[in-house]
């Protein structure tokens, strides 16, 4: 007999029991399968002890105690729960909020901190740029260029201070950007904050031309001069319009690159740099004029000066009281004298490190070979600007 | 003496529960109870462990009922079957307990003593209770509940297939597996005799 047969028969037999049957009965009608039906009848009559056990009363109303409880404590953290949504939504607000306080804080101080040559650094040229988007009309403006460009010149001195002079581009270029808006804003200002602006920027020009100095890498060794140039060009742009032709002085010009119609206040000054020796030699004339510093003598030259605004004692901006221009051949064997100019830019006797040497200094000596471009001694490459 | 229990009255039972109805929860209890308490001592052989557990599966109910999705084709199997697995996990946490718990003498066990008027009698009955929740712990999970729909319960083929979603020929040859396990399991009364 195979087994789904035998399946059938014991349920048949187990319903029969179920209706009062014999388990005796029940085999009897079966007896080829007697056998087999014994022990599984035998174990369905054991298995019918599990109906004596009922769940007793006691039990029911126990659980049916607990049951309330647990019902009513469901209820009423539902009911607290209805209080929860608001508070909880402000508490993940709050949460959410601080970490986005803690990432700004976070973008910021790294903003803050880079430095030239860093991932943020452009971030922060840019963000530094906002004194100059908030400042209204062009005085504040050209001043909060100003500023910014004083900034960027610091960027290239640390640059420049550190080992590796590793020069980032973006310094540079937003130093002329920042040197060049100033000089633009400057044509409609007053004369006098022409005249700052101009002297600002002659003197960022002169100490971008010393970093360039100081620079031992071929790449800032091309890049700061052309910087200084273009910074040059802007304070020259920048400076009050010539006075009146009959300031004009008769002697001859000073220089062979000046031309007429670059002012005669201009007192022009020939960039020198360390490698050209004896500083009594002209300097080549390639360079426009107006790039050279304003307040510098010549390269040496001691000859009066021609300049047709050039008053020996006087203090003005640009004026160099002897200063003759960068190609003259002058006797005086002097690096970058500059007698009695106290112009902002020309301080004659100052205290400075600088390379240059103050007519009573020791830079004198026509054999000192000053690295100073321009004409202030109290300039040293670390004195700041 | 089984009561089958309708489709309409979990319908309207489930999402009274839901709402945090306690009369629905101790209707619902009132149903299922005797069929979990059956479930649970085939498993436990402990008739107090039973009644503690039974109402436990109810507290998880309780706890649980607002995420329990009614199937609407079948609602009286689908809550029975979602009874039956709350049960199951419950007294497989209960054996798993148990097997860490250190052996316990028979004197601390004294109170289910003193409730039988024949001392004799009740151990030999406990013992036998004992002795075929051991077998049944053994089944596969579909053998053993219809080990208890029939046998606990008392229902006919018919009504345990209905109870448990299945055919009647599956009721029987589930029934026929069961009982041959068990006696290869356990021998039989007359056999050990």
């Amino acid at each position: 007999m195979n087994d789904k047969e035998l399946t059938h028969i014991l349920g048949h037999c187990l319903d029969q029991i179920a209706s009062g049957k014999t388990v005796s009965a029940c085999l009897a009608e079966h007896p080829e399968d007697a056998a087999e039906l014994a022990p599984l009848l035998a174990m369905a009559g054991e298995l019918g002890a599990l109906r004596d056990y009922r769940l007793s009363e006691a039990a029911r109303q126990r659980a049916r105690v607990r049951l309330l409880r647990a019902e009513a404590d469901r209820n009423n953290q539902g009911a607290a729960r209805g209080w929860q949504p608001g508070a909880f939504a402000a508490s993940r607000l709050a949460a959410g909020l601080i970490v986005v306080l803690f990432c700004v804080l976070l973008t910021t101080g790294m903003v803050a901190a880079s430095q030239p040559g860093d991932l943020a650094y452009g971030v922060r040229v840019v963000v530094e740029r906002a004194p100059a988007w908030l400042a209204r009309g062009p005085a504040s403006r050209a001043r909060a260029e100003l500023g910014i460009a004083a900034r960027r010149l610091a960027d290239l001195d640390r640059t420049m201070s550190s080992q590796e002079q590793h020069l980032d581009q973006r310094t540079v270029a937003a130093l002329l950007a920042s040197a060049e808006r100033a000089a633009a804003l400057a044509a409609s200002l007053p004369v006098a904050e022409q005249a700052e602006i101009s002297a600002r920027l002659a003197e960022q020009a002169r100490r971008i031309a010393q970093l360039g100095q100081l620079s031992r890498s071929i790449q800032s060794g091309a890049a700061l001069p052309a910087a200084a140039e273009r910074v040059q060009r802007a304070a020259e742009h920048a400076r009050p319009p010539t006075p009146p032709p009959d300031a004009q002085p008769a002697g001859p010009a000073a220089g062979p690159t000046r031309t007429p119609a670059q002012g005669a206040h201009r007192t022009p000054t020939a960039e020198r740099t360390p490698a050209s020796g004896s500083h009594a030699t002209q300097q080549p004339t390639s360079r426009p004029a107006h790039i050279a510093t304003p307040l510098g003598p010549g390269p040496g030259a001691t000859a009066p000066h021609p300049g047709p605004s050039v008053t020996p004692a006087g203090p003005g901006p640009s004026a160099t009281p002897q200063g003759p221009g960068p190609s003259a051949t002058a006797p005086h064997p002097g690096p970058s004298v500059t007698p009695a100019g106290p112009g902002p830019s020309a301080t004659p006797q100052g205290p400075g490190p600088g390379p240059e040497a103050t007519p009573a200094g020791p830079r004198s000596d026509p054999t000192s070979p000053g690295p100073g471009a321009g004409s202030d001694p109290g300039e040293g490459p670390g004195s700041g600007h | 003496m089984f009561a089958a229990i309708e489709d309409a009255q979990v319908l309207s039972l489930i999402p009274a529960c839901q709402r945090g109805d306690a009369g629905a929860v101790a209707r619902l209890y009132d149903l299922y109870a005797g069929r979990i308490y059956h479930y649970v001592l085939a498993r436990t052989g402990d008739p107090h462990t039973a009644e503690d557990l039974t109402a436990d599966v109810f507290l998880r109910v309780v706890q649980h009922v607002q995420r329990f999705k009614l199937d609407a084709s079948r609602p009286a199997s689908s809550v029975s079957a979602w009874l039956y697995r709350i049960a199951a996990n419950l007294v497989a946490d209960y054996h798993r307990a148990r097997r860490r718990r250190p052996l316990v003498s028979i004197d601390e066990e004294a109170p289910f003593a003193f409730e039988a008027p024949d001392p004799c009698q009740q151990a030999e009955r406990r013992e036998a209770l004992e002795r075929l929740s051991g077998g049944l712990e053994k089944l596969t999970e579909d053998q053993r509940l219809v080990v208890i729909c029939k046998y606990g319960e008392g229902m006919s083929n018919a009504q345990a297939a209905a109870w448990l979603g299945k055919t009647e020929g599956a009721i029987e040859a589930l029934q026929h597996r069961a009982l041959r396990t068990l006696c290869r399991l356990l021998g039989t009364r007359h056999g050990r005799e």
